[in-house]
């Protein structure tokens, strides 16, 4: 059996996206989600999707802070999120609102769902554009909502006050080449 | 006050809904008045959206990778193609099999049927494990006994065998068909308190395992995770 040790290790990694622990994570899984899918009225195509939706929802859990202390094993927390995604797409379950209330996913969820679609394509190219460091800063800061204070040791910032001026360094520059671009 | 050196961060702050309400209605009052200010906003969430959507397809990109990687394709193979030699006839277009792909799609069907009857096998075959207790277990006429655990012949509508399971591979999960196998992983199993009850008009069955309480699915082959009720 796992050790505690070793799952906490792993729950690190997947945070980070760690492509080896996602692998890992995937091979160990994907068979026992396949099996019970498929025994529910379900096809291999629908396990795989199920499965994919699964562990994104996963490592957004763990990156936001949901599965921090290990009361389960991982496998089994996958798998049940996994089973609920595919009892409510049976429509056996209420729809499953998957991100908690007090997260800024959940925030963004609500309030800005409908967003300009030609102006998210216009700022997808406009991101392309900017420099490697400021892609992977945004990206860090908005997507994965990495706190300031692992964004200045990742980055060997100063301090949170030189990290947020950067951050909003960047965001100006992909403002100022977008409105060129309108 | 918003101002050329603030308004990139208070636009984050509103975005994300940290700003108090009178700071909110300075932005949304700026943003009807200056068009200039209402198009940053725009191409701020437009980004914040974008950058999220991206990592999202992304991550996505990835774990499809992985898939393949480790399990191959699960779309059927597109086996159909038109042979050179009926291009020139428009009247009669006749399909081919090229030899190659007919082999290599048998062969992925002949795989994912394997490994979908592997899978789909009865748990009772393919579950090892450590049993840790096995005991004749009876089953009470559901509400009968409230959460007191009170031994009575009265109410004891049948019997069940409970088995408690260590296995590597089942945490917190159960099995129930005629035996109702407990994954968990306990040295202590005996020393706890297991009642089973049976609700005749939902068909439904109950365990309390000390002063935690589970719906049970009895007749299934597959195995479920033990999942406590909520009060």
């Amino acid at each position: 059996m796992k050790t505690l040790n070793q799952d906490y290790d792993l729950l690190k990694k997947i945070k980070q996206r760690d492509n080896d622990a996602i692998k890992k994570l995937y091979a160990q899984n994907f068979p026992k989600v396949l099996k019970y899918i498929v025994t529910n009225n379900g096809s291999p195509e629908d396990a795989k999707d199920i499965f994919q939706e699964g562990i994104y929802i996963f490592w957004n859990k763990i990156r936001l802070g949901e599965i921090k202390t290990l009361t389960a094993q991982l496998n089994t927390i996958l798998f049940s999120i996994c089973k609920k995604l595919w009892l409510q797409r049976l429509g056996k379950v209420k729809k499953w609102n998957s991100v908690s209330q007090d997260t800024r996913s959940f925030f963004w969820q609500k309030q800005n769902a409908n967003g300009n679609e030609s102006q998210i394509k216009l700022m997808k190219s406009v991101f392309k554009e900017l420099s490697d460091m400021c892609q992977s800063l945004l990206k860090k800061w908005i997507a994965h909502e990495e706190p300031l204070e692992e964004i200045v040791l990742e980055f060997n910032f100063k301090n949170k006050r030189t990290a947020t001026v950067r951050i909003n360094q960047c965001l100006d520059r992909a403002k100022n080449l977008a409105k060129r671009k309108l | 006050m918003i101002n050329e050196e603030n308004k990139t961060q208070i636009i984050t702050s509103y975005l994300e809904g940290n700003l108090d309400e009178k700071d909110t209605k300075e932005v949304e009052k700026k943003i009807a008045q200056d068009p200039e200010f209402k198009l940053e906003v725009e191409l701020q969430r437009a980004l914040f959206l974008a950058i999220r959507e991206e990592d999202a397809e992304n991550f996505k990109k990835e774990l499809e990778q992985i898939h393949q990687e480790h399990f191959g394709s699960t779309e059927q193979p597109n086996t159909f193609e038109v042979g050179e030699s009926d291009k020139s006839d428009n009247t009669t277009p006749v399909r081919s099999i090229p030899i190659i792909k007919a082999i290599a799609a048998a062969l992925i069907l002949l795989i994912l049927s394997v490994a979908i009857i592997y899978l789909t096998r009865s748990t009772n075959e393919d579950t090892s494990g450590l049993v840790l207790l096995s005991k004749k277990l009876p089953v009470y006429e559901y509400g009968s006994n409230g959460f007191a655990y009170i031994q009575g012949d009265d109410n004891q509508t049948d019997s069940l065998t409970l088995q408690i399971i260590s296995d590597q591979e089942y945490i917190n999960q159960y099995h129930f068909k005629d035996t109702l196998k407990l994954y968990i992983d306990d040295i202590n199993a005996e020393q706890r308190n297991f009642m089973v009850e049976y609700d005749n008009i939902s068909n439904t069955y109950y365990l309390s395992l000390d002063t935690v309480r589970y719906q049970l699915e009895r007749g299934f082959s597959q195995i479920f995770d033990l999942e406590p009720l909520e009060d």
